[in-house]
C-alpha cells in the first residue's frame, strides 16, 4: 500500500514537471537546470571556504561545518512546523486518505516522506556543505554515502520533531485556538531563531574572526554538541579524520535519535491524530456577533481607496491575518528589518567610513521592502487559485485587479520601508537632507516594488498551486528578482545624480565621484552623471511598464482550464 | 436576450460545443440539459464573457460575449457548479465584497446583503468564516452573491446540486418569481424533474451538439411518443437510435 501511495506521488510529481504546454515545462526544466548550478556552486564555494579554515586553523572545520548544519536545520525545523500543520491537518488529500482502507501507519509514513520533502532545500544545502567539507578534508569514498544518509536521518528526525510539535499544540489547546495560536508560535520561534541565526552568522563569518577568536569558536562547538545536527557533524569529521570509535559513536547516535523522534511522532500521532483532526475542523470559527453588526464596518484605510481597488483590499486585507500561511510569509521582512537597525545602527555605526552612512542606510533598507514585495505582491494574482474564475467573472478588468492589488500591500511596505529607513537615520545621524533623501528613495522604492512584484507575479501565476508560495512559477519569481534589484540600483544612482548636483561638497558625493571615475573612467561631468542617472532611472520604470503590460495581457487573456 | 450563432469551441483535438444555434427571450427560464461532458459548462463559460469562442458569436442583453465582455459581465449572474469562495472571509464580508465590485452603493448594499442572507436562512452563520459552512451552505452563499445586484440573465450550472429539499424548493421559487419579472434564466441541471416542472423550454446537447430544443411537448411529439416523460426523451436523445430522427425533425421546425 505505501509503494502505492508513493507511486501516485511520483506520478503528481512527473506530471507536474513534464506534462502541459512547453510554456509551463521549460521554465521548470530551467529551474531544476538552475538549481543542479546553484549546487554545485555550493559545493564548491564550501569547499573552498573549508580548504581555506583547514589551513589556518584545522580545529575550525569541524565546528564551522556544525554551526552550518544547526543554523540550517534549525531554520528547517521551524519551516516543517507550517509545513506540517498544512500537511496534517489542512490539505485536502488527507480527507481522500483517511476515507480509504490505508493503514494509519502508511498515512503517517507518507506525510513524513511529504514533509520531509518540503524541507528538501535545507537538505540539499547541507549536503552541499557536507560534501564541501568532505572535498577539502579528502574524506575515503564511503564518507558520501554515509553523508547522504545522515542527512536524510537529520531531515526525517526533524519532520518527527515538528510533527511532535504540531501534534501537541493541536491536543492541547482548545481546537478554536489552535490554528491561530500555532501560527503565531511558528512565527515567532521562527522569527527569533532567524534573527539569532542572523546575527551568529554574521559574526562567525569573516575567516579572521576564527582565527583571531579560537576559544570562542571552541565555546561555540562545545556548547552545540547537544544538537542532534552536531551528531551529524562530528560524525563526518570523525570519517574524514578515520577516528573510528568516535564515527561509531556518533553515527549511532544519529541513527537512534531519528529512530527515536520517528517512533515517538508516530507513537503520539497513532494515539491521538484523528481525535485532533476532528476536534481541528469541528470548530467554528466566529468574526464578530451575529446578526448584530449589519453594516459592513470599512477599515478606516480603505476610505482612501477608490472602488473597486476598495474591496480588492479589504477582502486581501482580511484573508492576509486570517491565513497562517500568509503570515508566516511575514515573517522574513519584518525580521530583515529589525536586523538591519541592529546590525547597521548599533554594530557598525562606529566603523562606517566618512559619507557612507547614507548609502548604507539607502543600499539596506530597499531590501526590507524588497521581502516584503516578494512574499506578499508577487503571489498576489496566483494566490487568488480556482478563485481566479469568480473575479474574472466579474465586472473587473485585468489592469483594475492588479491595480488594486497592487494598491492593497502598498501602504504597508511603504510604512515599513518608512519606519526602517527612519530609525536607521536617526541611529547613524544622517544630516537632515540625506535623511530626508533616503526617506523620499526607499518610500518611492517600496511603492514601484509593490507594482513590480505584482505586474511580474501577473506573467506567472500558478492558479492550482495549493500554498500561496507556490503560486508564482518560476519565470514570475525570476523576473521580479530582476524587476527589484533593477529598481533598486536605478534609484541608487539617480539619487547619486542628484547628490552630485545638490551637494557636490559633501562627502558622501566624495564617494559617487570616486566610483564614477575609478569604475566607469569617465570625465566628472555633472549633466553627463545626472543624465546617466535619469536615464538609468526611466529604463527601470519602463521595464515595470513592460512587465505590467505582459502580466495585464497575460491575466486579460486568462481562461477557465489555462 | 441571449442569441447564439454557431458557437463553437474546441480544446485542441475536442471539440467541446459545435455550431450551437438557440436563441431565449427575456423572462424565460430555459433548461439546459446534457450527460456528463456533453459541453454545457463550455457553453455557460462562453456565454458569461469567462471563455473565448473558437467560432460563432453569442450576444446576451445585447452584448458580444467577445467584444463587450466587461458589459456582459455587468449584465449577469453567474454561479458555477462548483462555487468558488474565499474561505478565509464570513459570508456577510463575502457578499459585500461582490456587492462593492458590483458598485452597489451603501446603504442599499447592507439592505439588500441583509435581505439575500435572511431569504436564504444564512442570517445566523453570516458572521463565520465561509471555511466553517457546509457544501449546502456555500451553494446558498454563492446564489445570494450571483443575486445581489439584481442581474437580467442568470446563468446557473446545476444550481439545485448540494441543496436539501426546502433549500431547492426555495432556490425554484425564486427563480420562477424572477422569471416573472422579467430575468432571463439559462439553468443546466441534471434532475430533469427540476427541468420538467421549471422550465418553459429545453435544450438538449449531446457531444457538443445541440440535439433538441423545445418544450416538453413539442419534445414528445419530435420523437413521436406523446406520453413519454422528460427523462425517455432525454435518454433516447443522447444515446438512443432515434437521435437523428428527432434532431432531424425539430431543426426542421
Amino acid at each position: 500500500m505505501l509503494a502505492l501511495l508513493f507511486q501516485s506521488k511520483f506520478a503528481i510529481w512527473k506530471n507536474t514537471l513534464f506534462r502541459g504546454s512547453m510554456r509551463r515545462v521549460i521554465p521548470r526544466l530551467v529551474w531544476y537546470g538552475l538549481s543542479i548550478y546553484l549546487f554545485v556552486m555550493v559545493v564548491r564555494g564550501t569547499q573552498e571556504l573549508f580548504s581555506l579554515v583547514l589551513a589556518f586553523f584545522p580545529a575550525g572545520a569541524g565546528t564551522l561545518l556544525n554551526t552550518f548544519f544547526a543554523g540550517l536545520f534549525t531554520i528547517a525545523l521551524f519551516w516543517g512546523i507550517g509545513t506540517n500543520l498544512n500537511q496534517l491537518f489542512l490539505r485536502s488529500d488527507m480527507e481522500l486518505l483517511l476515507s480509504l482502507p490505508i493503514a494509519r501507519r502508511d498515512i503517517f509514513l507518507l506525510k513524513l516522506a511529504e514533509a520531509t520533502w518540503s524541507i528538501l532545500i535545507g537538505g540539499l544545502l547541507g549536503l552541499a556543505a557536507g560534501i564541501g567539507f568532505g572535498w577539502a578534508s579528502g574524506a575515503p569514498w564511503f564518507y558520501y554515502p554515509w553523508l547522504l544518509t545522515a542527512i536524510l536521518l537529520v531531515m526525517a528526525m526533524l519532520v518527527s520533531l515538528s510533527m511532535l510539535l504540531i501534534m501537541l499544540i493541536v491536543r492541547v489547546l482548545p481546537a478554536k485556538r489552535a490554528r491561530d495560536l500555532s501560527a503565531v508560535l511558528f512565527t515567532l520561534t521562527f522569527g527569533v531563531l532567524w534573527f539569532a541565526w542572523m546575527i551568529l552568522t554574521q559574526r562567525a563569518e569573516p575567516i579572521a574572526y576564527f582565527v583571531e577568536h579560537t576559544d570562542s569558536l571552541a565555546r561555540l562547538g562545545h556548547s552545540l554538541r547537544w544538537l542532534p545536527t552536531s551528531w551529524l557533524a562530528l560524525s563526518l569529521e570523525a570519517l574524514c579524520s578515520q577516528q573510528w570509535g568516535a564515527f561509531v559513536f556518533s553515527a549511532t547516535a544519529v541513527l537512534a535519535g531519528a529512530l527515536l523522534l520517528i517512533g515517538l511522532a508516530y507513537r503520539v500521532y497513532d494515539v491521538t491524530f484523528y481525535r485532533s483532526r476532528a476536534a481541528f475542523h469541528e470548530m467554528r470559527p466566529t468574526i464578530g456577533h451575529p446578526a448584530v453588526t449589519r453594516r459592513q464596518r470599512l477599515p478606516l484605510l480603505a476610505r482612501l481607496y477608490p472602488r473597486p481597488a476598495r474591496e480588492i483590499a479589504v477582502k486581501d486585507w482580511a484573508i492576509l491575518r486570517r491565513d497562517p500561511r500568509w503570515l508566516s510569509s511575514l515573517i522574513m521582512p519584518l525580521i530583515m528589518g529589525a536586523f538591519y537597525i541592529y546590525w547597521l545602527g548599533f554594530q557598525q555605526r562606529a566603523s562606517l567610513p566618512l559619507g557612507a552612512e547614507f548609502w548604507a542606510a539607502t543600499l539596506l533598507c530597499p531590501f526590507v521592502a524588497w521581502f516584503f514585495a516578494l512574499a506578499v505582491n508577487v503571489p498576489a494574482i496566483g494566490a487568488e487559485g480556482k478563485n481566479i474564475e469568480l473575479v474574472r467573472s466579474l465586472p473587473l478588468s485585468a489592469g483594475a485587479l492588479m491595480a488594486a492589488k497592487a494598491a492593497a500591500t502598498a501602504p504597508f511596505l511603504l510604512a515599513i520601508s518608512v519606519v526602517v529607513t527612519a530609525v536607521l537615520g536617526a541611529l547613524l545621524a544622517l544630516p537632515a537632507p540625506w535623511f530626508w533623501l533616503a526617506l523620499v528613495q526607499n518610500s518611492v522604492l517600496s511603492l514601484l516594488f509593490a507594482f513590480a512584484g505584482t505586474a511580474a507575479g501577473s506573467i506567472d501565476p500558478q492558479f492550482l498551486a495549493d500554498h500561496p508560495r507556490r503560486s508564482v512559477g518560476v519565470t514570475g519569481t525570476y523576473l521580479s528578482l530582476f524587476l527589484f534589484a533593477f529598481l533598486a540600483a536605478a534609484q541608487l544612482v539617480l539619487s547619486a545624480g542628484l547628490m552630485i548636483l545638490l551637494a557636490p561638497d559633501d562627502p558622501a558625493s566624495g564617494l559617487v565621484m570616486t566610483l564614477w571615475q575609478t569604475a566607469l573612467r569617465l570625465p566628472p561631468l555633472v549633466p553627463l552623471m545626472l543624465g546617466a542617472a535619469v536615464a538609468t532611472y526611466l529604463i527601470a520604470l519602463g521595464a515595470v511598464a513592460a512587465a505590467w503590460e505582459l502580466g495585464r495581457r497575460r491575466l486579460e487573456r486568462w481562461q477557465p482550464g489555462d | 436576450m441571449i442569441r447564439i450563432q454557431g458557437l463553437t469551441k474546441s480544446f485542441g483535438d475536442l471539440l467541446a460545443v459545435n455550431d450551437l444555434q438557440l436563441e431565449v427571450p427575456a423572462g424565460e427560464l430555459f433548461g439546459f440539459l446534457g450527460p456528463n461532458g456533453a459541453g454545457k459548462t463550455t457553453t455557460i463559460r462562453m456565454l458569461a464573457g469567462l471563455l473565448q469562442p473558437t467560432a460563432g458569436d453569442a450576444w446576451v442583453n445585447g452584448f458580444h460575449v467577445v467584444h463587450n465582455a466587461m458589459d456582459v459581465k455587468r449584465s449577469i449572474g453567474y454561479l458555477p457548479e462548483n462555487p468558488f469562495l474565499y474561505d478565509k472571509l464570513t459570508g456577510r464580508e463575502f457578499l459585500h465584497f461582490i456587492a462593492g465590485l458590483r458598485r452597489i452603493p451603501e446603504p442599499a448594499r447592507t439592505h439588500q446583503v441583509d435581505r439575500l442572507l435572511e431569504l436564504f436562512g444564512l442570517m445566523e452563520r453570516a458572521d463565520d468564516l465561509i471555511e466553517s459552512y457546509s457544501q449546502g451552505m456555500r451553494k446558498k452563499l454563492a446564489l445570494c452573491s450571483v443575486l445581489v445586484h439584481r442581474p437580467k440573465v442568470l446563468f446557473l450550472d446545476e444550481p439545485t446540486n448540494s441543496l436539501d429539499p426546502r433549500s431547492a424548493r426555495l432556490v425554484k421559487d425564486i427563480l420562477r418569481e424572477l422569471c416573472r419579472q422579467g430575468t432571463t434564466v439559462f439553468m443546466s441541471t441534471h434532475i430533469l424533474e427540476i427541468a420538467e416542472q421549471m422550465c418553459e423550454r429545453v435544450g438538449i446537447i449531446h457531444q457538443g451538439r445541440l440535439v433538441a430544443v423545445g418544450s416538453l411537448e413539442e419534445l414528445r411529439a419530435g420523437g413521436g411518443r406523446a406520453d413519454a416523460s422528460l427523462e425517455e426523451l432525454f435518454i433516447s436523445l443522447t444515446g438512443g437510435p432515434e437521435v437523428a430522427e428527432i434532431a432531424a425533425y425539430l431543426r426542421e421546425g
